[in-house]
């Protein structure tokens, strides 16, 4: 099964993991990788943080990154589930899971997605810190890590 | 004339102030590179954002990802935006 959803409310990642290959006999195993909120940012607090996105774009931006991880790899279902709006500390943001036959497809996939999900999927982080609130900016370090799936 | 619909998001959406606009386009404005610099001719705010100096500016046309050379028409959603930050 193949499911990409942006929502503002949580999810629950037991239920998610059991949709995923419920019925898939074929899997041998499930990679999954869940994001969340950080109470603390380059040095600062961070009391909560909105999650801005592109309606309509980023529907189509994550289902490519999808497609483009399931002609990388023979992975047998994928899951994206990523929130938008305000969220507060401890708070889900992100869950990916890749179901394969053997766990290099699943952990190589996940991870793939996630780092393509960091550089091309239209999403905006806005804290909220003491000072204020702030956009966070990209990190070099995410550019690198998409880049290494290049080659 | 072309008329396109254009979204901002991110940082840009505050620092100009407009999340989205209709536009009308002179005829010479008929990609990408020559959007940027003819909304950088309006002032600064906009210089900084689609000006040469901002090589970070990201832009979607259609709600795919574009460069320099992606055509602009009439009736395009084109989009303005710093490097993304989900995940």
């Amino acid at each position: 099964m193949f499911t990409v959803r942006i929502q503002q409310d949580d999810f629950d990642p037991g239920a998610e993991l059991e949709r995923l290959h419920r019925g898939d006999l074929g899997a041998g195993g499930i990679a999954t990788f869940i994001g969340l909120v950080r109470d603390l940012n380059l040095g600062d607090r961070v009391q909560g943080l909105t999650l801005q996105h592109y309606p309509g774009m980023t529907e189509k931006a994550v289902n490519a990154i999808v497609d483009e991880a399931r002609q990388r790899w023979p992975i047998q279902g994928a899951l994206v589930v990523h929130r938008v709006g305000p969220l507060a500390p401890g708070d889900r943001i992100v869950m990916v899971a890749v179901s394969a036959v053997h766990r290099g497809e699943s952990f190589a996939a996940c991870e793939f997605i996630m780092d393509y999900l960091k550089t091309r999927a239209p999403f905006w982080k806005k804290e909220q810190t003491p000072d204020g609130p702030r956009w966070v900016e990209a990190r070099d370090g995410d550019q690198a890590a998409a880049k290494r799936w290049v080659d | 004339m072309a008329r396109i619909r254009l979204l901002l998001f991110g940082r840009y959406q505050d620092d100009l102030d407009l999340a989205q606009a209709e536009l009308e386009l002179p005829d010479r404005v008929t990609d990408v590179a020559r959007l940027r610099e003819w909304l950088s001719a309006r002032d600064a705010a906009w210089e900084g954002i689609c000006g040469a100096a901002n090589p970070r500016l990201m832009t979607a046309v259609n709600q795919q990802m574009a460069d320099a050379t992606t055509p602009i028409g009439d009736g395009d959603e084109v989009a303005l935006f710093p490097p993304v930050t989900g995940g």
